[in-house]
């Protein structure tokens, strides 16, 4: 999953990867729940177990914090960089 | 193209048993989420892996254990902490944590949490509270508020709970504190600080039950417990633990609440050694 | 001063003093263990000695902790022993499980006295026998020991430890009172490193162990914790990986090798002392500080004419049925004195095939004088 970054470091990549795991994910949305920018919400694909699997939105812009892939209790999404943390 | 390619792996499943996910554990259950504030904990301590040893007990938080790529020890119900003592005191360079439950470690482990704390063992016990024994099926606890629903109180709870955190004060543990699931970088931190403490060390980590203890007491999916917690915390580090009981959906009192040195067992026992060595 | 970890000469000590030596001998370098009548003195030495010689020794909040604290030690590296009475014994019942469900070495010395519950707590019992076997739930199989003087609680110790680390299994010492506060002499001689075993350590590197592999013995190298192996235990039902798995596959698989681990080695674990055991015909089976009195009426029963042997058990368990067996087809008759209300007698009977058993039961916290032995034997050789 793709999203624009908004991030304030200077010479940080345009977008941020978003990657998942479907095969671990139970749709429970806590990504969804954490983001601060709204970036993530519950798609319609679903994966093996019947699970809806989150999506990025359109236009959905990503600050690289981390959050998603922190609260994750099933290690099911990550991102490809992170922002150094204030 | 190539970064992609490099970035297929979850960083963090170097510290798991990856052939082993899924997990058990619930959607919405944020017992996987303080494990994952636990490995970054680990990372941000900067601790050699390979000398953690972590023993849990039984429960939905026990199951840590088997999910983690550690020296990892899944005891019987109440005994993590007296199994971990004899980790730790045979070997010093163990890190030992202690991984499980509210009602494996302060009911039927309760007098082994207290007697840890009084004898400063070196350790660090992560005790995720979600506020019902979850696993067999959302009985109540002995962290179970007032007047809430599970299936052993059908009418509502009517012991009173323990405030963990004031338990172990109490009991004279070194460092205790307290973070929801919700409180991330908080948790991680706190528990970074904690790992490579001397001494015993405590951090409750309150968690939602969407399955049970949540269903029963009309408090919604893992998502709404999240809300809950972001909501209704009240952050007091260094407050008296004495004023963190917990009432149900009341606010939850987070924070450091004890950070003190006291001499540890295995100094204490070291200094007697050299006494006997030069006794007649 | 340093002090030498090992006694060396003769001394006139009490068997539970006895009992501390041969553990230290042994290489144990942990204790973990709550007072109780009549095993406290072991404590009390391990509590004096293991600081003087590098050992940890920690007295737990009961006995449960205890046994818990011996298992994690053991994890750790450590030979370790925890020593209680029936009451701890029957606390430790459930750790004892776990203790062999992770194929954990270790000893667990069981003084016994009479019981039960509360019972006598300064006065001898043989009540916990048929519960060394038993206590814990579930299936499985376990070693148990018996000394009948000083010297035994010395030497059976090491024994116990040298079982538990080859079999990797906690070894239970089945003392009794009388033999733990007796005073006799006791020669510790030097013990050779070659004479103690250590539990198999790993070939395969980690990344390609696994926890519950067996070798040909059926018994696992094992890892200890710290060394880099990232192994997980449990004691839920697993496979060899170590991983939980709760099929009736996995379970069978696992249990039959957890029993068979012990039975298929038996002849190596099962040790007992025959008296008189050639021309035999009435057989007196014991053990404990009763083997001590049936020798006497043995000799006593030989002077009036009568064909009589003593096999004395050193291991309770596995128990010896094939030798019974044997015997049983010679003899004409076994009698079993025990400080209880007939545990042992049950296996005797179960193996002498249909040949007169006769229990000589006593309780009341005493030992049998060698005339009651002495009366049985005479009635069975009738």
């Amino acid at each position: 999953m793709k999203a624009k970054r908004k991030s304030s470091k200077q010479g940080a990549p345009e977008i941020v990867e978003l990657f998942l795991d479907g095969s671990r994910c139970k749709g429970c949305r806590y990504c969804v729940e954490i983001c601060a920018r709204k970036t993530l919400a519950i798609g319609e694909e679903m994966n093996a177990k019947g699970h809806l699997l989150p999506k990025v939105v359109e236009n959905g812009e990503c600050a690289a914090c981390g959050l998603c892939a922190m609260i994750c209790p099933d290690f099911a999404i990550w991102l490809s960089s992170e922002d150094e943390e204030a | 193209m190539s970064e992609a390619v490099r970035q297929q792996q979850n960083p963090v499943d170097a510290y798991l048993r990856v052939d082993r996910l899924p997990s058990i554990w619930c959607a919405g259950c944020g017992i996987g989420t303080s494990l994952s504030c636990f490995i970054r904990a680990i990372e941000r301590a900067k601790l050699d892996a390979d000398k953690i040893a972590l023993v849990s007990g039984i429960g939905c938080s026990g199951r840590v254990a088997g999910y983690v790529k550690l020296d990892s020890f899944h005891t019987t119900h109440g005994r993590a902490i007296p199994f971990a003592t004899g980790l730790a005191l045979a070997n010093p360079e163990l890190k030992v944590v202690v991984y499980s439950g509210d009602g494996d470690l302060a009911a039927i482990g309760g007098n082994h949490l207290i007697h840890a704390a009084r004898r400063n063992i070196d350790m660090t016990v992560i005790c995720v509270n979600n506020f019902n024994y979850g696993m067999t099926g959302g009985q109540l606890g002995p962290t179970t508020p007032l007047e809430a629903r599970t299936s052993t109180s059908p009418y509502g709870n009517y012991e009173p709970p323990f405030n963990l955190p004031r338990l172990v004060a109490a009991s004279g543990g070194t460092f205790v504190a307290r973070w929801t699931v919700y409180h991330l970088r908080q948790l991680e931190r706190c528990l970074a600080e904690a790992l490579v403490r001397p001494g015993f060390n405590f951090v409750e980590v309150i968690a939602h039950c969407p399955t049970v203890y949540g269903r029963l007491n009309k408090q919604g999916q893992g998502t709404d417990g999240l809300r809950y917690f972001k909501e209704k915390s009240v952050v007091k580090n260094g407050a008296d633990p004495a004023e963190a009981d917990i009432a149900l959906d009341g606010p939850i009192m987070l924070g450091k609440f004890v950070d003190i040195q006291r001499p540890s067992f295995c100094g204490n026992y070291q200094q007697v050694c050299v006494k006997a060595q030069k006794s007649k | 001063m340093a002090e030498a970890a090992v006694l060396q000469g003769q001394f006139f000590i009490t068997g539970d003093e006895a009992c501390a030596e041969g553990a230290i001998a042994a290489g144990c370098r942990f204790f973990a263990g709550y007072p109780i009548t009549p095993a406290t003195e072991i404590a009390e030495r391990m509590a004096r000695r293991l600081p003087r010689i590098g050992g940890v020794y920690v007295q737990m909040e009961d006995e449960i902790a205890s046994m818990n604290a011996i298992l994690g030690a053991a994890w750790a590296g450590a030979k370790s022993m925890t020593a209680t009475s029936g009451p701890g014994f029957s606390l430790m019942m459930e750790n004892i499980g776990l203790g062999v469900m992770l194929e954990t070495p270790c000893v667990v010395v069981d003084v016994q006295r009479a019981g039960p519950s509360t019972g006598l707590p300064t006065l001898v019992g043989q009540g916990d026998i048929m519960q060394a076997k038993w206590g814990s739930h579930g299936v499985y199989e376990i070693i148990a020991v018996s000394p009948s003087s000083p010297q035994e609680m010395f030497d059976l110790t090491i024994t116990a430890f040298n079982l538990s680390e080859k079999y990797r299994v906690p070894v239970l010492l089945m003392a009794d009172e009388t033999v733990g506060h007796m005073s006799e002499k006791v020669v510790i001689r030097p013990v050779k490193p070659e004479e103690l075993v250590e539990r198999r350590r790993p070939t395969a590197p980690p990344g390609k162990y696994l926890p519950y592999q067996p070798d040909a013995d059926l018994v696992p190298p094992m890892a200890l914790a710290g060394q880099g192996y990232r192994f997980h235990v449990t004691g839920l039902t697993h496979d060899e990986r170590g991983y939980p798995v709760m099929t009736a596959d996995a379970h069978q698989k696992l249990v039959r090798r957890l029993a068979d681990k012990i039975r298929v080695n038996r002849k190596d674990i099962i040790r007992y002392e025959e008296v008189g055991i050639e021309d035999a015909d009435v057989i007196v089976c014991a053990y404990g500080i009763t083997a001590r009195v049936a020798r006497s009426a043995v000799q006593q029963a030989r002077e009036e004419g009568i064909r009589a042997g003593m096999l004395r058990l050193i291991t309770i368990w596995p128990f010896a049925e094939d030798r019974i067996r044997e015997l049983a087809r010679r003899a004409r008759a076994f009698v079993v004195p025990e400080i209880n209300y007939g545990q042992i007698v049950l296996e005797v009977e179960r193996c002498a095939g249909g040949k007169k058993t006769v229990l000589v039961p006593h309780m009341g916290g005493g030992m049998h004088l060698p005339q009651d032995i002495l009366a049985a034997i005479r009635e069975a050789a009738k």
